[in-house]
């Protein structure tokens, strides 16, 4: 019998027990295919749960791992990719109801990657529509946070965060553009990294932007995030913005590792722009960090446009990747008025107005780069609230605009999303940790001591 | 409207301070209001023709989209700063392999 620790198991206790011939892989994808009927509607967590493919490759993990076969740590492990990955066979929709039948020839590289890995493949996930737009804009309806049923459960990553919450698959894959992992990881309360632009491939997912998409890990931990991680980076042809460099991590060392840094933190204004009680979170979490010998200082970004900036670069990338929606009249299936006048009006940016704003990044990455000569992470709050209701709209929800974010994706930083503290009402509140370019390691390092030292990531909601 | 007018007005806000951090999305500029009528000839321009309903859409964004750039148009920008397609490197290695303990 399978109860809710082994649901709610990270990899690395899964793992270990599928490895010694302790829990059968077919044994944990039937037990999470019954949750994930059970509980995934009351969330709009999946799109399309994909169980045929999951019990073959369960059977086909058992067989090998009988035969003395072990592929590594995520050989039987099951978990779910966002809507916004092709898998051979089934639907991806993109979230959208323009592409509600839309099916590949080809697995993305991730999913490719993972199966190679030995992973099962549960089902895809719930996401905004075109991964971008306020809670109803999904063509399954707005995915609920598990802590709370009114509320979003953010995005656009939205289904894989409620997934991994809910104790409905192991990890999760999601993308970012702009907060699109970070959100639904301080909303579903679990542990999400984004990593450096171009760490890894995106090919075969949905280009909404490309040169500030990336692909990301929803996991229950840091441990997680580093071992799905390890097996995803690297260069890949299909991806020409991909690059190969190592990553080095030594999470038993990850105390000594954290100490040896050096923090600055981003003063925010969370009586103005957010919750009070996230940014009493955050208070504390610095403290904790000063139980490690981590005294966090303030730094300072340099002042640009980073949203005005950011929203240009994308709504122009992104009329371009759907100029085929726009030319053949379709448009109008894309629920969210806003998202339509953006594809629309998207089309009459010019390439001058465009370019201005990439060279504006240019500087935007020298001059944010000069910050980190004086730090390696940056703390931050990964929201300024907490997970808003299902009716608000995209102004409510970041009304004090998303800057930070911005700043991030801009210049492709790495970033983790770990969860530092849950409000009165009960919903999670998310730490961020930032690092330079390729400093996933440094970021997972702090994230792991973090976590050693606190119990916020082992929570459950009540479903 | 003239570009030289959207300059005057962009350097206006510079020297009022107005790039604070995160301020750039409250910035709405009473400055420029784009109607569907003025988007009739761009958009043939781009190679589709809106429906009227479409036509407001896009007039909607692109007030906003305008407004939000409008700052950004007075900044000087030397011929040297070239479009970010190109991201922070790894530091180069040779031959380093991963290592995960």
């Amino acid at each position: 019998m399978i109860n809710d620790d082994i649901l709610f198991g990270s990899i690395g206790e899964l793992s270990r027990l599928v490895r010694r011939g302790k829990l059968s892989p077919v044994t944990l994808t039937h037990a999470y295919l019954r949750r994930i009927e059970k509980i995934a509607p009351k969330l709009n967590a999946f799109v399309t749960v994909t169980a045929d493919l999951a019990v073959a490759q369960a059977e086909q993990a058992e067989r090998e791992l009988r035969a003395g076969l072990y592929r590594g740590p995520l050989h039987g492990i099951p978990y779910a990719a966002k809507d916004i990955f092709a898998v051979r066979g089934y639907p991806t929709t993109w979230g959208a109801r323009p592409y509600a039948t839309q099916k590949f020839d080809e697995d993305a590289t991730v999913i490719r990657a993972l199966r190679d890995a030995g992973a099962i493949l549960l089902g895809k996930t719930a996401m905004s529509e075109l991964a971008g737009g306020p809670p109803k804009a999904s063509a399954t309806g707005a995915c609920r946070t598990p802590w709370d049923i009114t509320r979003w459960s953010g995005g656009s990553s939205s289904g894989s965060g409620a997934a991994v919450a809910a104790g409905l698959c192991v990890f999760a894959l999601g993308t970012e553009t702009w907060g699109s992992i970070m959100t639904p990881s301080s909303f579903c309360g679990i542990t999400g990294l984004r990593p450096t632009f171009g760490r890894i491939s995106r090919a075969g997912a949905m280009a909404l932007s490309w040169t500030m998409d990336k692909v990301g890990l929803m996991c229950r931990t840091a441990a997680d995030c580093a071992t799905v991680f390890s097996m995803l980076h690297g260069r890949d042809e299909a991806d020409a913005m991909t690059v190969r460099a190592p990553f080095k991590v030594s999470l038993t060392k990850a105390h000594a590792r954290a100490a040896q840094l050096r923090f600055g933190f981003v003063r925010e204004d969370y009586a103005r722009w957010g919750e009070q009680e996230v940014g009493e979170a955050f208070v504390s979490a610095l403290e904790t960090f000063k139980a490690l010998g981590i005294e966090a200082r303030e730094v300072t970004l340099p002042e640009y446009p980073y949203e005005a900036v950011a929203s240009t670069i994308i709504a122009a990338e992104e009329a371009s990747a759907f100029e085929p929606l726009v030319q053949a009249g379709k448009v109008s299936g894309i629920i969210d008025s806003d998202r339509r006048g953006e594809l629309l009006g998207g089309q009459l940016i010019t390439a001058t107005d465009y370019l201005r704003c990439q060279r504006l990044r240019t500087l935007i990455i020298r001059d944010v780069m000069k910050v980190f000569a004086d730090v390696d992470i940056i703390l931050g709050s990964s929201t300024l609230s907490c997970a808003p209701s299902i009716d608000a709209e995209m102004t409510q929800i970041f009304s004090g605009g998303n800057t930070i974010e911005a700043v991030e994706n801009l210049v492709g930083l790495p970033a983790i999303s770990v969860p530092c503290g849950f409000t009165k009402h009960r919903l999670p509140i998310g730490l961020k940790i930032i690092g330079r370019p390729f400093g996933e390691a440094d970021v997972l390092h702090t994230a792991h001591a973090y976590q050693s030292l606190t119990t916020w990531h082992k929570r459950r909601p009540k479903l | 409207m003239p570009t030289l007018s959207r300059r005057a007005f962009g350097k206006a806000l510079l020297s009022l301070g107005a790039f604070p951090l995160g301020s750039d999305t409250l910035f709405h500029s009473p400055a420029t209001q784009i109607s569907a009528e003025a988007i009739f000839l761009p958009e043939r321009v781009a190679g589709y023709i809106m429906t009227e309903e479409e036509r407001k859409l896009a007039a909607a964004f692109l007030t906003s989209h305008e407004n939000n750039l409008q700052p950004l148009r007075v900044r000087e920008l030397p011929n040297a700063v070239p479009p970010a397609f190109v991201f922070a490197s790894p530091t180069p290695t040779k031959g380093e392999k991963d290592e995960q303990r």
